[in-house]
């Protein structure tokens, strides 16, 4: 019907309708002229409004009870999905049902993964279905594979994987009784796998024990991987306190991911710091069974955890539980627990970068090395250099402690040396000056007088001698000296009052270790009226 | 059934069309949830549509992607989603019935049939007429759609398509009487 016809039909019905229903067959029959058609339809919708019985009466509500009603509790068994034939429920969690089914053709087991209360718009499917394709890609010996990924055709998005037997992580090492080093071993290949994905822009963010499998031979698998996030997408719009610990398993979750803010590499190296916590310390480090979501996610956001070297304590001394905690060290336990913590900061940025970053801690710390996050404690780095290298360090420390000692005592026999040579130099100095004034007798400019007698210049340089009072020593080397030369000419009442001035004591002591400068004294003296004459 | 917003909906940019998918999406998806949510409370409760359009509106509105969307228009883009959460339901019950498989997606239910297939019927033909009605007068379909599927009163309605109440009370009579005249030969 076009547009015109309809506008013409609706306009008599109105007409019509306002009108007794007598007169409405009178009215139409003279209006519609001779299209008969235009009047059967206009009296169809007049029939239809004078009933009222339709489905637009009965209101949407009985129809969404009777369309949705497959969404209650009772929803019947899934026998098959496409190729695959259901054999089993494999587990079944919040998240939604793994089956265990087999391929019609093939005979091959895989998981099938159906996301509960999670259902693709139409628009949305094919999306989905491609990010899936990207995810199927990853290939790692660690992480279970995902063969296929789609939606069932009410929108729930189901994924097709690898199955795994195996036990949990956690599981795994209890009943095993696996030590620290062991336990690092697996925990460090969970992280290899995790950090394969992230070089693939995948992020796993529900890594939890029960996603990470041991199998029979040792080797680990991962499951899940990129599944969260397709949850997550799809919750995102929900009351944004209850989106983290509805779909996220709430102890591995990170402040993040329970605040609802933006998730990335961080997130997983959060939840590894909670399984490795968990691994190591027996138990998880929030106890969050007895909490309300509220309650748990303050815990989650807020509270510190205890060190794992305590909780793992506290587990060992429950009675019975012992087994459950690996057996360390003390200082073995102060680097987990900064491995830990670190891992698992309640600030973002303050966690390792990378699971790299992580992971080379790890070998830092298998390999008894330093831990990078332990970096600013140059004693702790001391420390641990030493214990790794005990022979070697003590070794060195013999040599470097003789080193040193040889250093300090050739030091200190140079400075004494070297003060030496310098309180002579100045000496030699001041006897050189007391020469020329001698010689020059006070008048700079007449210069040395022609005819000098010895004496004459005895007297002089007792007169020098005497105003040398800054310089004590000098002082009393040159009354010695000076004494010695009166002697030698006979002038003895003058020797004897230098000789016996206060100085002439130390003078003679002095004398005795400095006789080069007074010997040259002495030569240059006795020379001087030789030459001269 | 359009899937998407078409004709003068689709306006605006690229980005604004992917909002726009994009809150359609969500919204979908919440309906759906929401509906499972309260049959699994209780099973015997009674689904209303306009309540869950409601709820839907109060989980969303505070998240980024409904930052510039009224309440009208979130209503109205409920209303679509809602009137594609049922007529998706009904056309998989329809071809489960037929035994019909979708490929891969194929999945097959003990089941037995209930009387709700009048209810299927109806939902599948009403959404035909409504496409059809979108041809002949695109405003009086988008009414239906919001009244109907979403729970708009008059004054929404009216408030929503820019016209007096008086003309929505006119619209929805005679769009409702040719409706159900469709529904009767459909069946």
């Amino acid at each position: 019907m076009d547009s015109a016809r309809w506008q013409r039909i609706q306009a008599l019905f109105h007409e019509a309708a306002d009108l007794p229903p007598a007169e409405q067959q009178a009215f139409l029959k003279t209006a519609c002229g001779h299209d008969d058609g235009l009047l059967a339809d206009v009296l169809a919708l007049l029939q239809e409004d004078a009933r009222g019985a339709s489905l637009l009466d009965r209101g949407v509500a009985h129809v969404a009870h009777q369309m949705l009603d497959e969404a209650g509790p009772a929803r019947p068994a899934l026998k098959e999905i496409g190729p695959y034939r259901i054999k089993r429920v494999l587990g079944e969690g919040g998240m939604g049902i793994v089956y265990l089914a087999e391929r019609h053709d093939l005979g091959s087991l895989v998981a099938i993964k159906i996301l509960r209360d999670a259902w693709l718009s139409p628009a949305r499917r094919e999306r989905f279905a491609s990010e899936q394709r990207t995810l199927a890609q990853l290939n790692h010996p660690s992480i279970a594979r995902l063969y296929d990924a789609d939606t069932l055709a009410d929108g729930t998005p189901c994924f097709v994987m690898e199955y795994v037997e195996g036990a949990p992580l956690t599981e795994y090492c209890r009943q095993h009784e696996s030590s620290i080093s062991q336990r690092l071993q697996l925990f460090r290949a969970v992280c290899e796998a995790v950090q394969y994905a992230h070089r693939h822009a995948v992020i796993h963010r529900d890594l939890k024990p029960s996603n990470i499998l041991v199998k029979g031979d040792g080797s680990i698998r991962l499951l899940d991987f990129g599944i969260a996030k397709q949850l997550d997408s799809l919750d995102m719009p929900m009351d944004q306190t209850r989106t983290g610990l509805r779909l996220m398993t709430p102890a591995y979750a990170a402040p993040e991911q329970v605040r609802g803010e933006r998730v990335g590499i961080h997130t997983d190296v959060y939840s590894l710091g909670v399984i490795l916590y968990e691994l190591l310390a027996g138990q998880l480090p929030f106890d969050l069974s007895q909490r309300t979501p509220g309650e748990a996610e303050r815990m989650i956001v807020e509270q510190e955890p205890a060190k794992p070297s305590e909780a793992a304590r506290r587990v060992a001394a429950l009675p019975g539980k012992g087994a459950r905690v690996p057996a360390a060290s003390q200082s073995s336990w102060t680097d987990l627990d900064v491995l830990c913590l670190t891992a698992m900061h309640k600030d973002a940025q303050r966690r390792y970068v990378s699971v790299e970053a992580l992971i080379r801690d790890i070998d830092h710390y298998l390999k008894g090395e330093p831990l990078e996050a332990r970096a600013d404690s140059l004693s702790y780095r001391l420390g641990k250099f030493a214990s790794r290298h005990r022979r070697a360090v003590s070794a060195a420390a013999v040599v470097f402690t003789a080193v040193i000692g040889l250093v300090v005592f050739f030091t200190v026999r140079l400075t004494i040396a070297r003060n030496a040579a310098v309180a002579e130099a100045a000496r030699t100095q001041r006897i050189q000056r007391f020469m020329m004034n001698l010689f020059e007798g006070g008048d700079k400019e007449a210069g040395p007088a022609d005819n000098l007698r010895v004496v004459t210049l005895v007297d002089r340089g007792v007169q020098e001698a005497k105003a040398l009072d800054g310089e004590p020593r000098v002082q009393a080397e040159l009354y010695q000296t000076l004494g010695g030369i009166y002697q030698k000419l006979g002038k003895f009442d003058r020797a004897d009052s230098l000789l016996r001035s206060p100085w002439s004591g130390a003078g003679r002591s002095l004398a005795r270790t400095t006789p080069r400068w007074r010997t040259a004294w002495w030569r240059s003296v006795s020379c001087a009226p030789i030459r001269r004459s | 059934m359009a899937h998407e917003f078409e004709g003068g909906e689709r306006g605006g940019t690229p980005e604004e069309r992917r909002a726009l998918d994009d809150l359609f999406s969500v919204t979908y998806e919440e309906l759906r949830r929401l509906a499972s949510s309260v049959r699994r409370d209780d099973p015997g409760a009674t689904l209303n549509p306009t309540a869950l359009v409601n709820e839907a509106w109060l989980k969303l509105a505070n998240s980024p992607r409904c930052a510039s969307t009224s309440r009208l228009h979130f209503k109205r883009i409920a209303a679509r989603a809602m009137r594609q959460v049922l007529v998706e339901a009904a056309r998989r019950r329809n071809a489960r019935k037929r035994g019909g498989g979708e490929g891969f997606a194929a999945v097959t239910f003990d089941e037995e049939l209930t009387e709700t297939a009048a209810c299927e019927k109806d939902l599948l033909v009403l959404d035909t007429a409504l496409d059809e009605l979108a041809r002949m007068n695109p405003r009086q379909a988008m009414m239906v759609e919001s009244r109907f599927f979403g729970g708009l009163d008059i004054a929404e309605t009216a408030a929503l398509l820019e016209v007096s109440e008086a003309t929505i009370l006119r619209d929805w009579r005679a769009a409702k009487a040719w409706l159900a005249h469709e529904l009767r030969q459909g069946r």
